[in-house]
């Protein structure tokens, strides 16, 4: 598959010592992938990067090998970020004018879709403040899709959400990367892991290993992802 | 533009209004305030109207230099700052979104402090109200925009409110509120030009005590302005290197 999003030879850090050392990654269109590592391997700094509110100092990064907006991108960040003092559909209203979404019944059609996704609707109406962790989380990725991105970029999505819903989660990343949305996910959690197109496993700063969740079981001759995860991380990998 | 502009002030207001501890206090504290200053100078009517100036142009900053740099720290704390910052909103519409939200708290409790000290000193309304409602326009665009300035230096709220008297300590000792900036020694004198609230208390001075017309204040106006298009510049980049070096 043909790169969409390709980081070049990038070198970042936020002290004199290297903290994300000559990255290079392609991202294949209408896929998910999934950046899995500890806390602390440098996974949010690479979002960050391609969000543009992080400059690297050496390297590049293109989208189908042009220079980009933010505009493009939707991002739902590891904290909620969300206005606790309103109610759920005036957050995804005040998002949709920031995005230049003006027209009222399209703002309340987008939100009305949205809410059904993450299944708020009985919730419009509830203040943010009033909500579960698990539902500001649901709220949060909302907001991330409110502007029809062409690429998802997700912090810890599913952080704090029940096996049900992230099922349902996942049907629905899946549906979007049939429509052409290139989707990029931080976690921990290798469930998720397995549902991704492409994994790339990031230790300190840099690719330890990047293929498929299938791939990455067979050459490692382990018996699931946690484990194959570990096996590379002692002996690195080749495939 | 216009609605990402009206966007955020609608959310400035939104927030403001179902805060409504923060709404009571807006109105309570300079209330509070205004009254404990009337009972220090209700015996001696000659020294109210002589602090009357100072009490109009030191308030009305200090209180939206509070408001302002307070949510705005808040914002970026949140996350919400960054996120917003993502979508199409220009930096320029942010601080011009805020302004307009902030302006009414501000204009609420300048009113409630000027209409307080015009009341006490038997003011009589004639046609230098004008020059009282310019000054606090611009002394409030000023504050918004230093208070979001400020915000930027601190990390959290408490760092926020160290920034008051290092912000607001000088400005009253060298704005003439004391002792007139001519008798100053030379340094403190130069000094003194370079701080708004020495213009907003001269400026409030001329009009209440000497009831000048507007054209007589106008270099003070013109000062004021030039601050507030410093400190807007100044909030402009502030955020936008939140957007681009976080």
């Amino acid at each position: 598959m043909k790169e969409y999003i390709s980081i070049k030879n990038m070198n970042f850090s936020y002290t004199k010592e290297k903290f994300i050392s000559d990255l290079n990654i392609d991202i294949p269109k209408s896929s998910s992938v999934g950046l899995i590592g500890p806390s602390g391997s440098g996974k949010t700094t690479i979002i960050k990067l391609i969000l543009g509110l992080l400059s690297p100092q050496e390297g590049s990064i293109k989208i189908n090998n042009q220079n980009y907006s933010h505009n493009d991108l939707g991002y739902m960040p590891q904290q909620y970020a969300l206005y606790e003092e309103l109610s759920v559909s005036e957050n995804l209203e005040i998002f949709s004018n920031l995005n230049n979404i003006s027209k009222k019944s399209e703002v309340e059609k987008r939100s009305h879709d949205l809410l059904n996704l993450i299944e708020l609707s009985d919730k419009a109406k509830e203040l943010v403040h009033n909500l579960s962790g698990g539902m500001k989380q649901r709220l949060s990725m909302a907001i991330a899709m409110i502007n029809n991105p062409q690429i998802l970029l997700l912090d810890e999505p599913t952080v704090g959400i029940d096996p049900v819903l992230r099922e349902s989660f996942w049907k629905h990343f899946k549906k979007l990367n049939k429509n052409e949305i290139t989707i990029l996910i931080t976690s921990h959690v290798m469930d998720d892991a397995m549902k991704c197109d492409k994994v790339i496993f990031f230790i300190e700063g840099t690719i330890v290993a990047y293929d498929t969740p299938v791939n990455l079981v067979k050459y490692t001759k382990t018996n699931n992802l946690g484990e194959a995860f570990v096996h590379i991380v002692n002996k690195g990998y080749k495939n | 533009m216009i609605l990402r502009i009206f966007s955020i002030a609608k959310l400035v207001l939104l927030k403001m209004r179902r805060d409504k501890r923060s709404i009571g206090l807006v109105v309570i504290a300079p209330l509070v305030i205004m009254t404990l200053i009337t009972f220090i100078f209700n015996e001696k009517p000659g020294t109210l109207q002589r602090v009357a100036p100072a009490i109009i142009s030191v308030f009305t900053f200090l209180f939206t230099f509070l408001l302002t740099g307070i949510t705005f720290i808040r914002e970026r704390a949140s996350g919400t700052l960054e996120r917003i910052m993502l979508t199409k909103l220009k930096a320029h519409e942010l601080l011009i979104g805020y302004f307009l939200g902030f302006f009414i708290f501000a204009l609420i409790q300048a009113t409630i402090v000027t209409t307080f000290v015009l009341f006490m000193i038997d003011y009589s309304i004639d046609s230098t109200l004008i020059n009282l409602i310019v000054i606090i326009f611009l002394s409030a665009l000023c504050s918004v925009n230093a208070g979001i300035m400020f915000s930027s230096l601190a990390q959290n709220e408490f760092q926020m409110v160290q920034f008051i008297p290092l912000f607001f300590a000088p400005q009253i000792f060298l704005a003439g509120i004391f002792v007139p900036v001519q008798d100053m020694p030379r340094t403190l004198e130069i000094i003194s030009k370079f701080l708004p609230i020495s213009y907003a208390f001269n400026s409030t001075k001329l009009t209440i005590i000497n009831k000048v017309s507007i054209e007589e204040i106008i270099f003070d106006l013109t000062i004021l302005f030039v601050f507030s298009a410093i400190f807007i510049i100044a909030s402009s980049l502030v955020v936008n290197s939140q957007k681009n070096n976080k």
